[in-house]
Parts: structure tokens; sequence; C-alpha cells
């Protein structure tokens, strides 16, 4: 049966690990709501077509554009059916004191800052998907995103320390 | 910021996406289908599009899946590029996949919406080209199996309301040896200036599908006659380049004789890469 959304209404979206009732209409971008509801303004707007990367997020663990997204495809039902396991977003707001973070000041794998987010949120799928991905993998990866300030040598260093530490953990008990 | 409303729905099986998009036409509420949904939403935002209902294709489950069932690998038009790579079912649309777009925007991009949208480069459909595919249609007439260059000859040819199932090939296609190449201008990840699926069939014929020398993917039986005929690969290569349309395209990732010189570097490269000399 089909589901169907019209006009401005409240959901429920999971975001960080939390639930999150919003108001939105179906042609709002996963990108506006985030920032514009929801106040993590983490992920920022840059070219909003796809091309710059700045507005990247993790949706089940798998970077996306959040710009490129309609954030009504997120909405669980109140009350969802048995089993169903609502998609999770996560925005650079979860990725405090975590090790991706912690290798990108090491490295000063920034400028101005501004597509520092979205590098994050690919650096952290990258870590979780493809902790032995190969230095051509890590390029193809980091392609997806545009640094105006041309951090790229730190950047693409703050990854593979990322990486090594990943590789080099000892395994959860 | 998309400066339009329109309503959302998400079908789960195709008769019930024909369905609705007749009931939301005939109501004049302009549905559109979306997969990705990276076309619609990008065009939507910048007026080019206005549609008044989104019928989201994703919660279809035959069109999410890629498998090998009686002798032909099927691969669902909702499928996102991402997975075609990853999981490398045919090793030539693996190579094409990966140079569309930039990896995370391959995650978004369907197969079906590379071959149905309007931006024109439509790379995914060249390796079909070339495989005896068949492509399956749904639409208010039921659903319809045909061969895909009947459907495709650079834009897919839909009706409204008809919707593009799945794509299939034989498997033994997945193993013809076969040739990849894209040449961009500006960056590695770009719309193409040239992009060259090329594969050897078992008698020896090679076959070419190309995209970014044309307004739209181009393909032609006498340009690969020309090339899989006798004579040193110099000869074929000069008499295949005879066979291109005279008017290539002009525009800021290259002009048409700059397109000509690269062409011929690649299908030189393609004969040595298919026939080993
Ligand atoms: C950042 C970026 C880079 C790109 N680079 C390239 C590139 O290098 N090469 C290239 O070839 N393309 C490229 N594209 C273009 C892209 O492949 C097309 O825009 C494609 O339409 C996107 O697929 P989608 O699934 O997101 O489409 P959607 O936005 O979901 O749909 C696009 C169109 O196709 C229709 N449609 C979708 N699925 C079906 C179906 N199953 N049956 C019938 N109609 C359908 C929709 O109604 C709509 O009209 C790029 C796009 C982006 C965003
Ligand atoms: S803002 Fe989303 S890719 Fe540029
Ligand atoms: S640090 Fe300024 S855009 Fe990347």
């Amino acid at each position: 049966m089909a589901t169907s959304h019209t006009g401005r209404a409240e959901h429920l979206i999971t975001v960080n690990g939390e639930q999150r009732r919003v108001t939105l209409r179906p042609a709002d971008t996963l990108l506006y709501i985030l920032r514009d509801e929801l106040g993590l303004t983490g992920a920022k707007p840059g070219c909003e077509n796809g091309d710059c990367g700045a507005c990247t997020v993790l949706v089940d663990g798998v970077p996306m554009k959040s710009c490129l997204l309609l954030a009504i495809e997120f909405a669980t039902p109140e009350e969802p059916a048995a089993g169903a396991v609502p998609r999770h977003i996560e925005t650079v707001e979860s990725l405090d004191e975590t090790e991706v973070q912690r290798q990108f000041l090491d490295h000063w794998a920034f400028q101005c800052g501004y597509c520092t987010s979205g590098f994050l949120m690919l650096a952290e799928g990258l870590r979780r998907q493809r902790p032995g991905a190969s230095p051509g993998e890590v390029v193809d990866w980091l392609r997806s995103n545009i640094c105006r300030c041309t951090s790229y040598a730190e950047i693409i260093q703050a990854v593979r320390g990322t990486l090594e530490r990943e590789r080099s953990a000892p395994p959860p008990v | 910021m998309i400066p339009i409303d329109f309503s959302y729905w998400r079908p789960t099986s195709a008769e019930e996406a024909v369905a609705l998009y007749q009931r939301l036409a005939a109501d004049r509420q302009e549905p559109a289908y979306c997969a990705g949904g990276t076309e619609i939403v990008t065009r939507a935002r910048l007026g080019q599009l206005a549609p008044g209902a989104v019928i989201d294709l994703k919660a279809i489950p035959e069109m999410c899946r890629v498998a090998c069932e009686g002798g032909r690998w099927h691969f669902g038009a909702a499928v996102p590029l991402a997975q075609l790579v990853d999981d490398e079912p045919w090793p030539l649309l693996a190579r094409i996949a990966e140079r569309v777009a930039d990896h995370t925007s391959r995650a978004h991009i369907t197969l079906g919406g590379n071959l149905a949208g309007a931006i024109q480069y439509r790379e995914a459909a060249l390796p079909f080209w070339l495989a005896d595919a068949e492509i399956t249609v749904a639409g208010p007439h039921g659903r319809h199996t045909a061969p895909f260059a009947q459907r495709f000859g650079g834009a897919l040819s839909l009706d409204p309301g008809e919707l593009v199932l799945d794509l299939s090939i034989p498997e033994s296609a997945t193993r013809f040896p076969s040739y990849a190449q894209k040449a961009t201008r500006l960056d590695y990840v770009d719309y193409p200036l040239v992009t060259v699926a090329a594969v050897q069939s078992p008698g020896g014929h090679l076959r070419v599908a190309w995209s970014g020398l044309l307004p739209e993917p181009f393909r032609s039986d006498a340009l690969d006659a020309a090339l899989s005929a006798a004579g040193t690969p110099a000869a074929r290569v000069a008499r295949a380049l005879g066979e291109l349309p005279s008017t290539l395209v002009e525009d800021l990732h290259g002009t048409a004789d700059y397109r000509r010189f690269v062409c011929e570097q690649i299908l030189s490269d393609a004969i040595a890469d298919l026939e080993g000399t």
C-alpha cells in the first residue's frame, strides 16, 4: 500500500540517535530541515546541487548529500509497523570527541572550515565502511567533496590517520 | 530550498505506481516519478520543474534488486550506481558507473534515473547497447519487455506514465572482453568530454558506444564494422573515425576537433586492450 503525504505536517525523524519531532513540507530538503527546523547547522549549504559535498551527512552509515534528499523520505509513523527500523541520520554534531575530529585538528585539515563538516562525515563513513581502504579508494571517496581553500593534502593526511588508528585499534571486547 | 509544494507518494508495487500516476495526472497534479531524486530535487529548486506530486519508486522491491535468473542478469531500475560498482555483477557496467558523478552522488543516482533523466550524458546506458539487453517497462497497458535499442536511441522513449522496471542481459554478455574509458577536460569528476564503452563479441567483432560526442549517447553499426574490418589498427581507427557524424559537440569541455583527436587515441587504446596488439 502506498504511503502519501500532502502539505505541511508534523513528522518524526531519527537524527543523531534521537527521535525528533519536526514540521515539514514534502518539498523540503533534508538539508533545510536539519538546519532551519532542527538547528543542526553543521551541514552546510554550498552549491545545493550535489557538487560540493558541504552538506554531507550519514544515512544508515552511508555518506549522502542532504541537499539532494527530501526530508519526508525519513519520516517514520507515530506507530511504526512491527520490526520496522527507522532510517538514521547522523550529522557532524554527533562527532564530538571522536578520532576523526582529533585527526582533522592534529593535521590542521581546514582553513576557513566551511567544507570541514562535509569532509568529516565522509571520513567517518569511510572509517566505518572501509577501514582497510587503499590510497586509491580514499582519493575516490574524497573526490566527492570540494575545499575552496584547497586543504586537500592535510585532509588526506587526516583521513589516512583516522584509518590507521582504526586498523590498529584493539577489537571490541 | 524548493520554492514549490508537491505531495509525496511511496507505492510498493509497479502497478500501484502506474495507477497512482494515472489518477494524479487525471487530477491535473502533474506527477513525476522519482528514484534517486537528484534531478527532481535540483531542477525543482531551480524552477526548471514543478511537479505537483512526486512518486518515489524506491519502495518497490523488484526495482531495487540485482539478480541472475534463468540465464539473465537483471538490474532493477531503482538500484543506485554505487551498488553496481561495489557488487560488480557486470564488470563493464561497474567501470562505466564508477566514473559517473562522484562516490557520494553514486549512492543517490539510480540506473533508471540516469537513463530517463534530462541530463543528456546517460553514461550507464552505454554497456546495455552492447550486450543484447532487454528493458521492461510498466505502463497503463501492463508490462512490456523489448530489446533495449528499441526503447533507447540516445534518450528513452517512454509514454507519459510509463516507468522502467528493469534491464537485463544474457549472463554470457557479462564475460565479453570489454573496455571503458572516460576522458574529462576540467576535472576528474566531470561530465564527459568523451566516454566510450566497447566489447569484443564472441566472433571477434568490436562494438562501441559513446557519450559526450553528440548531444546524446550514440552508437553506429557502420562505425563498428569499420573498426572490426581487416587491416592495421591505425587504418581501422581512421576508417572508424570517418564514420563519426560530421558535427560533434563544441562546448566548454572541448572543441569538435579536440573530441575527434581524443576519439582517435581512445579507439587505438581500445583495440590494443581488447585484441592484445
Ligand atoms: C553531482 C552530479 C553529477 C552527475 N554526473 C553525471 C555524469 O558524470 N554522467 C552522467 O551520465 N550523469 C551525471 N549526472 C546526472 C544524473 O545521472 C541524472 O541527473 C540522473 O537523472 C539522476 O538519477 P536519479 O535516480 O537521481 O534521477 P531522478 O531525479 O529520480 O529522476 C530523473 C528523471 O528520471 C525519471 N525517472 C527516474 N527513474 C525512472 C524510472 N525507473 N522510470 C521512468 N522514469 C524514471 C524521473 O521522473 C525524472 O524525470 C550527475 C548528477 C549529479 C547530481
Ligand atoms: S550543498 Fe549539497 S553538495 Fe553542495
Ligand atoms: S577549509 Fe575553506 S573550503 Fe575547505
